[in-house]
């Protein structure tokens, strides 16, 4: 028929190709649609997990990043952190915040952008006491690390910045002094984030500082990329890596350099940093989340040079044994098994790692088992934590997230955060959606804390996002009961950290192993807290670093316990100490 | 009555209708013959459009006839003739047709645009431009030109061009699965790959007109893979389920489902899973190490090492299969030997990492010196056939 039909048209219109296109096939994949696509529910509002309280708190506080310049450097995208810590030994937990800076739109010079500090009445409520920190100039900041550092009973700290490292002493008066230039300590390097830890077992805490890139804002000009092309950040491969710092404290307020001496390679750009006894050896270890590179683990010993065990251990690529874009770090017992687990948090397209601790130093990639795989992938995630926020003494974890670059193909440059519900250590479940409003919206989420600022038993979240003011999340469910516990040493780490202890509750034995430097370039109180069905008595054994193992049995609810090495028995904190 | 003309000038005017009429009969015949010739090819074509898909050489034959003697549908019929010739995956003559094709715009559209879909399925990409272009010298609003001419520059990595053409097809793309195929390939060309996913879906339950059946497989496929590789496990649970219920031995399909069942935490069901196309495909290097890394998640370590050592023996150059097997040597205190795998491990994914660098390098600079590098890379990694082929990039950029 349609050959007749093309012969006349031939035949009388002389027009020839009027041949027809070809039959459409059809065909749907009906069940699919179905399923269509999934959609997350808007949590139940009334069961969130987190309220804002941040006008309430009196905490008023916006980092810097310079982005205003427009010069798109990377320095801008790695954001600050935040310290919670009892600085003026009150028994509360204050809150010092890392400022940031500037970057000069015509020179690319940066310049710092002070501190915060803002000390607690211990019911939540914060007053601005920036006065107290004393310096004549402050880097372009980033993180912090804590821990009393001279002995004196004061906590102190470092503030990590770009080209430059500044120790505070915590004073008599209660103000943190730059002591620097008389401790020594000289960084030329872009450093990030660092912990304190007792790296040759002198009694002295150490300063381990992890540096990034060999990058310099005033001659660096931005990366065209993308179609159509736009100006955007270039990212942090193209830049050498910077040998990390080990600054050993001499005892006399005096530091040494012994980078070279511990044997720290330049391998790697560091962002995160933590401390805890990865191989259950009752010594500190120091963990380092680099920047695409494999994450490092340096195991305690009296011996250096130190030698890299992240991948003897098994914590330094992912499943597949890549490196990973690696920036926060949690630690805890997710799995119940009685060793740590670590959590690190990594780049876009890549998973957060979770490597559940086997005992003995060994570890095994435990992501997809837990149910982590997949969530949140197209993400960049920065600061984490583990908090037990649904009170049910198994610890949950959230990540902040947000990109580094303005305009990724791939995902916004604000992101969502997220939370994920710990199923009594078989697997996690994410529940960002009840976590308040916070959590449900976007942001460009960096550091964080976790503390309970208002002492009613239940931790709450410090978060710091990009050039934003930062946030104070209460638990907005606090527990019916709760105990917190810290350690105090005899000699070496002050605050435990190569310490394990287990905690035993009426529901569940918990294994706590301390640890600072978990968050993003952010330090948490080192203490074990932990929310009880009812007023119950716990009791905890402590296995102390000097491998004493001590009993401290009749653990009151609702109390905070220090529990210092040899006494047998607890002690209220801030007082005692 | 009136007389008779003389003889000689009796009758000029039948000589003349005589030699008219022949004339006019001649031309009748030729006019019919004409006809017949021109309904005879038309309807050789028809014959092989509608054999080409099934019986692509037959087909041929019968386009080959169309192509005896010149006719209307001339170019026509060699391009019908080349789009048999593809079909068949017989490259150069399909290359051949196209050159005795004397005006390609006069050609059929519909023919045009067939043989442009399967050159660029061959990616055949020279042909697909000739074909399109001379397909697309019709209304701007053609969707299937605009639609194939993204897929070129996808396939060309003529990025800009991905980006102009493909908004401009969304702008038109209404309902047409095809159209939203191409923009789902177009939005993956340029890591936008939610908005793949987002495209993807509209081509699936395009209505006006749909996919054509047989591209809706492979959108299906390509669709769960991207899920996969995004994380989104539950949303590729459906499609997951659509490809093993079309295809229940598919090695890739059962791969995809073990590794859903895994990410939900069911480790018994997902080795099952992978056990059959483990038993289907024992060599798909995917496949095996899944199932050891599922043997590991099921504490049947011993099983995994015997699959993983086998893996390591027949492809020394992967880094993962050393490096699973590293960390089964790990929990079994093996740290010496499994640290010689880790370091292997590093080693190639170096390697990898090096052989990166050398193709960026190579895209802005195509210089003998980084041809020969990146054919050292992938001697390197066992990959000879390939270092060949750069070997051969190298001595031509040479000269």
């Amino acid at each position: 028929m349609k050959s007749l039909w093309t012969l006349a048209c031939i035949m009388s219109l002389g027009l020839v190709g009027c041949s027809s296109s070809k039959p459409a096939a059809t065909g749907t994949l009906e069940t699919a649609e179905k399923h269509g696509l999934q959609v997350t529910p808007d949590g139940d509002r009334n069961d969130d997990w987190f309220r804002d309280i941040t006008e309430t708190s009196g905490v008023k506080f916006i980092p810097k990043t310079g982005r205003e310049a427009g010069r798109f450097t990377l320095l801008e995208t790695l954001g600050t952190g935040v310290a919670a810590v009892d600085l003026d030994h009150d028994g509360d937990v204050d809150l010092l915040f890392a400022g940031g800076g500037d970057i000069d739109a015509k020179s690319g010079e940066p310049t710092g952008n002070p501190p915060g500090l803002f000390l607690n009445d211990g019911t939540g409520h914060f007053t601005p006491a920036a006065d107290r920190l004393v310096a004549d100039e402050w880097p372009y900041s980033h993180g912090w690390a804590v821990a009393d550092h001279d002995r004196d009973g004061n906590v102190d700290a470092a503030l990590l910045g770009f080209e430059g490292t500044v120790l505070l002493r915590n004073d008599a008066r209660q103000q943190l002094v730059n002591v620097s230039a008389p401790a020594s300590i000289h960084s030329r390097t872009w450093d990030t984030s660092g912990v304190f830890v007792d790296a040759n077992h002198d009694g002295w805490m150490d300063l381990y500082v992890a540096a990034y890139v060999d990058f310099n804002p005033r001659t660096s000009t931005p990366c065209v990329r993308g179609t159509p092309p736009v100006t955007d950040i270039c990212g942090p491969q193209r830049f050498a890596p910077q040998r990390d710092h080990l600054w050993l404290n001499n005892g006399d307020g005096t530091f040494t350099d012994a980078s070279e001496i511990a044997g720290l390679p330049d391998s790697g750009r560091g962002l995160g940093v933590m401390t805890a006894d990865f191989n259950e050896d009752g010594l500190a270890d120091v963990y380092v989340a680099n920047d695409g590179d494999p994450n490092q683990l340096f195991l305690g010993s009296d011996q250096f040079p130190w030698t890299d065990s992240a991948i003897a251990a098994g914590v330094a690529n992912n499943e597949a044994g890549a490196a990973e874009g690696s920036m926060g770090l949690a630690w805890d017992d997710f799995d119940g098994n009685g060793h740590a687990d670590l959590f690190v948090t990594n780049f876009e397209l890549e998973d957060n790692s979770l490597y559940s601790g086997l005992g003995n130093g060994v570890f095994r990639h435990a992501t997809m088992s837990s149910g982590l795989a997949g969530q949140g992938r197209m993400d960049v995630r920065f600061g984490t934590g583990s908090i037990d926020f649904n009170h049910d003494q198994w610890p949950d974890l959230f990540a902040l997230s947000g990109h580094v670059v303005y305009h990724s193909p791939r995902s916004p440059f604000r992101q969502k955060p997220a939370l994920y519900l710990n199923e009594s250590g078989r697997r996690f479940r994410t529940v960002t959606d009840q976590g308040g409003d916070y959590f449900r919206d976007v942001h460009g989420g960096r550091g964080c804390a976790v503390a309970d600022l208002n002492g009613d038993g239940s931790q709450d979240l410090i978060v710091v996002d990009l050039s934003d003011a930062v946030q104070i999340l209460a638990s907005a469910q606090p527990p019916q009961a709760w105990v917190n516990l810290a350690l105090e040493t005899r000699g070496g780490d002050s605050d435990g950290v190569g310490a394990t202890v287990t905690i035993s509750t009426q529901q569940r034995q918990i294994h706590w192993s301390p640890q600072r430097g978990a968050g993003f370039m952010s330090h948490s109180p080192c203490e074990w807290h932990g929310a009880l069905p009812e007023n119950e008595v716990v009791r905890a054994t402590v296995s102390w670093p000097s491998r004493r193992v001590e009993e401290f049995p009749d653990l009151a609810a609702n109390r905070r316990h220090l529990l210092r090495e040899g006494t047998g028995h607890a002690l209220p904190p801030a007082v005692e100490r | 009555m009136p007389s008779r003309p003389p003889s000689s000038a009796k009758n000029p005017l039948p000589t003349r209708r005589v030699v008219g009429r022949v004339l006019c009969g001649i031309f009748a015949v030729a006019l019919v013959s004409w006809g017949v010739w021109e309904w005879s090819v038309a309807s050789s074509l028809d014959r092989a459009r509608a054999e080409r898909d099934q019986h692509p050489i037959e087909a041929e034959q019968h386009a080959a006839d169309a192509t005896l003697f010149w006719s209307w549908q001339h170019n026509t019929a060699w391009v019908v003739r080349a789009s048999c010739y593809l079909r068949a995956g017989q490259i150069p003559e399909a290359y051949g047709c196209w050159a005795q094709v004397a005006r390609p715009q006069m050609a059929a559209k519909g023919d045009l645009l067939d043989l442009a879909d399967l050159a660029l399925d061959a990616h055949e990409e020279r042909l697909a431009d000739w074909a399109n272009t001379a397909a697309a010298s019709g209304p701007s609003e053609n969707r299937r030109w605009l639609s194939q001419r993204v897929l070129l520059s996808v396939q060309r990595q003529q990025l800009d061009r991905v980006v102009s053409d493909s908004a401009e097809l969304r702008a038109i793309a209404a309902d047409d699965g095809r159209s939203w195929n191409t923009i789902g390939d177009a939005e993956f060309a340029l890591n936008r790959f939610p908005q793949a996913v987002e495209a993807y879906n509209r081509a699936r339950v395009a209505k006006n007109p749909p996919l054509p059946a047989d591209r809706l497989e492979p959108l299906r496929a390509r669709l769960t893979q991207l899920l996969v590789d995004l994380g989104e496990y539950e949303r590729a649970a459906p499609f997951i389920a659509e490809e093993l219920q079309a295809n229940p031995h598919d090695a890739a399909a059962l791969r995809k489902q073990a590794t859903l069942l895994r990410s939900r935490g069911e480790i018994g069901p997902a080795l099952d899973t992978i056990t059959k196309a483990y038993k289907t495909t024992p060599g798909d290097e995917r496949v095996r190490l899944l199932y050891a890394t599922l043997l590991m998640d099921a504490q049947r370590g011993e099983e995994a090492a015997v699959i993983l050592r086998r893996l390591i023996a027949d492809r020394p150059f992967l880094p993962e299969a050393r490096h699973r097997y590293a960390g089964l040597l790990r929990q079994q205190n093996a740290v010496e030997e499994a640290l010689q795998h880790e370091r292997e491990s590093q080693r190639l994914r170096q390697l990898e990492r090096d052989l990166l660098d050398r193709q960026s390098e190579w895209s802005t600079s195509s210089t003998p010196d980084t041809a020969r590098k990146i054919a050292d890379i992938l001697r390197a990694l066992g990959r000879s056939r390939d270092a060949a082929t750069w070997d051969q990039l190298a001595a031509s950029s040479a000269k």
